[in-house]
């Protein structure tokens, strides 16, 4: 199917030189102000036919801000490619004139907002927009092009219950007119005859005669007869048409009506009759092929709602390209993984521009995609709203981490980095995820030398740096290269475990031990053992140690270890870790 | 609209006219003169756009020339087709340039230079000359004409084509490689390349079919065999074609033109083959004389059926001085004999340039202002030279008066088009021009013709001089502008003869046989009709004497006479001299033209029925 393929954005808003892959849907997350709603106005600045000319000509406030003072003679330029435009032959009559690629079938738009030729640009008085095909900026979009192919957008702060009553906006409008138009002389003389008696009834009430008649009067009171338009109180107005569009919906078995609905179920009404009518108007061939942006579809939907309503999207045949932006981690974690756009602000000379990362042109392969998108659904896709991420083997970490940061005075939370458990040693598919989307990260990970040759851990390091740097050849380095490569890369690492590494700090083995003593003190040889180590009587045998806390269970202990942890016992591997991303984000 | 054409239609004839617009799929009309194929053209047109096109699709009219193109384009706009987006009107060349090269063919491997232009007569001969002069004295003698034959008969660069014949092989090869070298390429380019394209890839067959689900093709006849290929590829595609043409009136084979191509396409099973009957132009005996001259008899009848035109020779024997000196007191005879006609309703036919020369410069010597359509004319009619005579139109004519003049807001329209690309400035060249156009309209006893095209060259249109694709058109400018000096020939044209170029104006036509296909005159003065000069004839070194050239050579001068005859709405009057000069200066008497005297057999055949 037809759908925008690439989008490059130049000097425009948060965008210096911003350009992304893309697939049919769109989930676009990222920051408030990152420029979410920016990349969709540009989008519409080629798409949406709703926009005026003066919408499209643009001020120097929308000029990306690093140009400072070089605004004025800059060129904002905003280009889509679109591939498969050959899905229909009106796609491709329209489209063709801006083919790039034959392969895919891709074709080019671009927006410019340029000086005009010719003129030595003093203001932005001397500007223009263009919209062309293809790399030829005389080849101006023809003017079927905006019937063809458009863009709608729902505002992030929509008012449903106010579009819905708008009889002129509201999308009952085409259904009810098609309704009118389509009535039999004799339907409409019975509907007519029908209301003309509730009229009758109505008017022959002497109270109702009366309200007219003192609005009237009072009317005339003050603005005298010359300026008045008297009123009468009616039904509805007595013309046929006008009666099929006061028709309205109710709920609650027609009880109620929207205004008294909940937000929520009046967006989904809303939501649900935009669709109808897109699909009524791709029927009847007024439009070919449409671009639905939806802002924060979760701002009134219950998180429930908002999974089966977007799963409708993304599955859904329709000639329809659905892009959201979300805060919601629920939409964005339930968005196939190539849907995905993520946002974010850099550095960009003494200011800053946002750069996008999309899923769409990731390595990932196959069971990768399936490893992270069950990952996110079960976290709920926190991460990808995070701005560093400390990617850790289970449970115990995911406990202790935290609790060691917060004695070292670190608050990841306020700063946005979380931790996250890969529930095993298989970091691979994360870190190609989080290279992906640009989110730097951290990797702690035991060391495991379980009598190998080379420990397991430093392999599983050799193998990631491997992913990381391009030139970089696994299996060939010795143990020290491994490891100072590995923390130039964030990867840090012990020289057992974690717990063997918390039970080295004196302080520590107490604590440890006294847990242990609580779960298995009563029992006939393993409570004397814990006692001698806590004593310092024999030196702590490592397998016994790691086999009596798996017997508590490792996150249980974690967790009772976590509360009680005393300042200053992080063990150093796990503080470089910290530093490193601190100093990233 | 809906309504306006199909009351236009229900004037059409049942003599092929109405089934031409009834016809519901590809169509081969094959229409003789006068049979108002244009008018059927155009409401045909109306009507696909009205019953078969959606807002996304085009219909493409193409023509062979820009003045067949021209004349479509104003049809259209009289039944008010003249600004719809979902019609594409232009020339095969620019057809094949807009819609496929410069959008299609960047994205193949097309061996096309990065930036190319569209090479100049002088390039084109440039080029040609290096091809020849880079392969030695072998191809001392080959012809412009002959190469393009070859070119444009031999499509695939094969085994086929290499082998035929070497030398033209060879200088094909060359010509073009000169071309790419200096980044050109020519009009037979854009067809060629244009075929390769729709040929090797069928995306581009569905992008055309996409856009242009219907295309109608006029003068069919005047295409060659790439363009016929082009054409059943894209029926083969799906693509609706409606076909237009005579074959009678194919005159064009020296640029590959094949007539029988039209007639191929017409007895295809996938096309309705109309024939139109009528014809609405000549009179009665005309049609009958002209019905059957060339090829089979159709059984065209005559609208005029009242009206009996004079076919009349006239011998001069004197020689071809004579021979213009009475065709030009025809000329100003006829005028006479009809009120309400004008010189514009006379044309004066004859065989070539140099006869031009001797008719214009007698024509000067009679005080008669003349329209000259030949190599050798003043100026040629191009876009350029026909916005400067429209200027001079709107400052001499009162547009309210006459049905003679051009709107400004047309002038305004020429003028952005012309200049658009290659002015940073459009709205104040309009600006300047709008001045300089009315305040020479409010002096204008005090400006000359000369000094009026001159500012208009030099102020407004300096810009176009520098560009490359204006070259060829901007050289016919200079020349308008060397022609009203004082020395130059047409020194004693007024600014308001200059602008009157509209119907009935006093500007006689001189017209070689050839440029007036598609035209009609109330009389037409042909000249030449002389074995030797029409046909020209060939030497036999074997039988030492003077012979007809080859059958098809001299059937294609039958079809021009033909055109030349049924030029005519009344009466035809041919000149001749029964003898002719070869090149040497010897006088050879061959007698009156064979087509007098295949005339002549016609009109015994007639006066006997």
């Amino acid at each position: 199917m037809i759908h925008i393929s690439r989008i490059k954005i130049e000097n425009f808003r948060n965008f210096h030189n911003f350009e992304i892959n893309t697939n049919r849907n769109m989930v676009i997350v990222g920051e408030n102000k990152v420029g979410k709603s920016n990349l969709l106005f540009a989008l519409r600045l080629i798409l949406d036919p709703s926009l005026s000319e003066l919408d499209r000509l643009l001020d120097i406030d929308d000029f990306w801000d690093g140009l400072e003072g070089r605004k004025v003679g800059s060129t904002i330029k905003i280009s889509l490619d679109i591939a498969n435009i050959n899905s229909s032959t009106s796609t491709l009559a329209v489209l063709a004139d801006g083919l790039i690629d034959v392969q895919t079938h891709t074709a080019k738009i671009t927006y410019e907002f340029k000086p005009r030729d010719g003129v030595t640009p003093n203001s932005i008085n001397d500007y223009e927009y263009i919209i062309y095909l293809g790399n030829n900026t005389a080849n101006f979009i023809p003017r079927s092009f905006r019937r063809c192919i458009q863009m709608e957008l729902f505002h992030a702060l929509r008012d449903c219950e106010r579009e819905l009553k708008n009889s002129n906006r509201s999308p009952m409008r085409a259904f009810l007119d098609e309704v009118s138009e389509n009535l039999t002389e004799q339907q409409k003389t019975s509907i007519l005859s029908g209301f003309q008696q509730t009229q009758t009834a109505l008017d022959s009430i002497q109270s109702i005669d009366n309200i007219a008649t003192n609005i009237n009067t009072m009317l005339e009171t003050i603005v005298g007869t010359n300026h008045v338009s008297l009123v009468d109180l009616k039904l509805a107005p007595q013309d046929i048409n006008k009666l099929v569009r006061s028709l309205q919906l109710l709920i609650d078995s027609g009880v109620r009506t929207i205004s008294q609905a909940s937000t929520g179920s009046a967006n989904i009404l809303f939501l649900t009759l935009k669709l109808l009518k897109l699909q009524h108007s791709i029927q009847q061939g007024d439009q070919e092929f449409t671009f639905l942006a939806i802002e924060e579809p979760e701002a009134h939907l219950h998180p429930h709602v908002q999974r089966l309503l977007f799963d409708y999207f993304y599955e859904s045949e329709a000639n329809l390209n659905t892009l959201l932006t979300t805060h919601s981690p629920h939409i964005a974690s339930s968005a196939p993984l190539s849907s995905l756009i993520v946002l974010k602000e850099h550095k960009d000379g003494n200011s800053s521009s946002t750069y996008g990362y999309s899923l769409a042109s990731s390595h990932l392969d196959e069971n990768d995609i399936e490893d992270m998108s069950r990952y996110l659904t079960v976290t709920r896709g926190e991460i990808l709203f995070s701005r560093g991420v400390i990617l850790v083997e289970g449970d115990s970490e995911e406990f202790l981490i935290p609790e060691l940061a917060k004695k070292l005075g670190y608050e990841f939370d306020k700063k946005g980095i979380s931790i996250c458990s890969v529930a095993g040693t298989n970091f691979a598919p994360y870190v190609k995820f989080l290279r992906s989307i640009g989110t730097p990260f951290t990797i702690i990970t035991d060391r495991d030398p379980l009598n190998l040759p080379v420990p397991i851990g430093i392999t599983r390091i050799d193998e990631l740096l491997g992913l990381m740097i391009p030139a970089y050849i696994s299996g060939v380095n010795p143990e020290a290269t491994i490891i100072i490569a590995g923390q130039a890369q964030g990867i840090f690492t012990n020289t057992q475990t974690l717990e063997t590494e918390l039970i080295n700090s004196p302080v520590l083995k107490i604590i440890i031990c006294d847990i242990l003593l609580e779960e298995h003190g009563d029992r006939l040889h393993v409570g004397p053992i814990i006692n001698c180590w806590k004593l310092n009587q024999v030196p702590v045998d490592m397998p016994s140690l790691l086999r009596y806390i798996k017997e508590i269970g490792k996150g249980r202990f974690a967790k009772r270890l976590s509360n009680r942890l005393p300042t200053g016992t992080c063990p150093a591997y796990i503080i470089s870790s910290f530093n490193y991303i601190n100093s990233l984000t | 609209m809906a309504n306006f054409y199909q009351k236009e239609a229900e004037e059409l004839n049942d003599l092929g006219q109405k089934a031409a617009f009834n016809s519901a799929g590809n169509c081969a009309v094959l229409a003789g003169p006068g049979s108002g194929k244009t008018k059927t053209l155009v409401l045909k047109v109306a009507k696909i756009l009205d019953e078969n096109i959606n807002e996304y699709e085009k219909v493409a009219c193409i023509t062979y020339s820009r003045q067949c193109c021209k004349e479509l384009q104003q049809r259209l706009k009289n039944i008010g087709l003249s600004s719809n987006e979902n019609l594409y009107v232009g020339t095969v060349h620019s057809f094949c340039l807009s819609q496929i090269i410069s959008p299609l063919a960047h994205l193949v491997d097309m061996e096309l230079p990065a930036t190319y232009s569209i090479a100049t007569e002088k390039q084109r001969n440039d080029c040609f000359n290096l091809a020849k002069e880079h392969i030695g004295d072998s191809a001392k003698y080959c012809s412009t004409a002959a190469m393009t034959n070859y070119r444009m008969s031999y499509l695939e660069r094969d085994e086929v084509f290499n082998s035929s014949d070497i030398l033209y092989a060879n200088l094909v090869t060359n010509y073009e490689q000169f071309l790419r070298n200096n980044n050109l390429v020519d009009f037979d380019d854009l067809i060629l390349i244009s075929r390769k394209l729709i040929t090797e890839n069928e995306w581009v067959r569905d992008i055309l079919k996409a856009k242009f689900p219907v295309i109608v093709i006029d003068e069919y006849q005047d295409l060659g065999k790439p363009l016929h290929e082009i054409v059943l590829l894209l029926v083969d595609h799906g693509i609706r074609i409606i076909a237009v043409g005579d074959v009678d009136q194919s005159i064009y084979g020296f640029t590959g033109a094949q007539p029988e191509l039209l007639v191929n396409l017409s007895e295809r099973s996938d096309f309705e083959k109309v024939e139109m009957k009528l014809n609405y132009r000549s009179a009665k005996n005309i049609v009958n004389l002209s019905d059957g001259f060339v090829g089979v008899k159709k059984g065209v009848s005559a609208h005029n059926q009242d009206r009996i035109a004079t076919i009349d020779y006239h011998l001069c024997p004197n020689g071809l001085d004579e021979q213009v000196d009475e065709a030009l007191k025809k000329a100003l005879y006829s005028v006479t004999l009809l009120a309400n006609r004008t010189l514009s309703d006379i044309a004066i036919l004859y065989p070539d340039a140099k006869t031009g020369d001797i008719v214009a410069q007698k024509a000067s010597e009679l005080g008669l202002f003349y329209n000259r359509i030949d190599n050798n004319a003043p100026y040629r009619k191009n876009p350029l030279t026909t916005f400067i005579e429209d200027c001079a139109s709107w400052i001499t004519h009162d547009w309210q008066k006459e049905h003679k003049s051009i709107y400004l807001n047309e002038i305004i329209k020429t003028f952005t088009n012309l200049i658009h690309n290659y002015t940073e400035d459009v709205d104040l060249s309009i600006l300047n021009l709008v001045k300089f156009l009315w305040t020479s309209k409010n002096i204008l006893h005090l400006i000359t013709t000369e000094s009026f095209v001159s500012e208009l060259i030099n102020s407004h249109f300096s810009v176009l001089n520098k560009n490359h694709e204006m070259v060829d058109d901007f050289s016919e400018v200079l020349k308008m502008q060397n022609s009203l000096n004082n020395d130059g020939v047409l020194h004693n044209v007024s600014l308001y003869m200059l602008g009157d170029n509209r119907a009935k104006s006093h500007k006689l036509n001189l017209i070689t046989y050839h440029s007036s296909k598609g035209c009609e005159y109330d009389v037409v003065i042909a000249i030449g009709l002389d074995n030797g000069v029409f046909p020209k004839l060939t030497y036999d070194f074997t039988a030492y004497q003077w012979c007809y050239p080859a059958d098809k050579e001299l059937q294609e001068k039958r079809r021009l006479f033909f055109v030349a005859l049924t030029r005519a709405k009344y009466d035809v009057h041919f000149f001749k001299s029964e003898y002719f000069f070869t090149s040497k200066g010897a006088k050879k008497c061959y007698g009156q033209s064979i087509f007098l005297d295949e005339l002549d057999k016609r009109l015994i055949l007639q006066g006997a029925n």
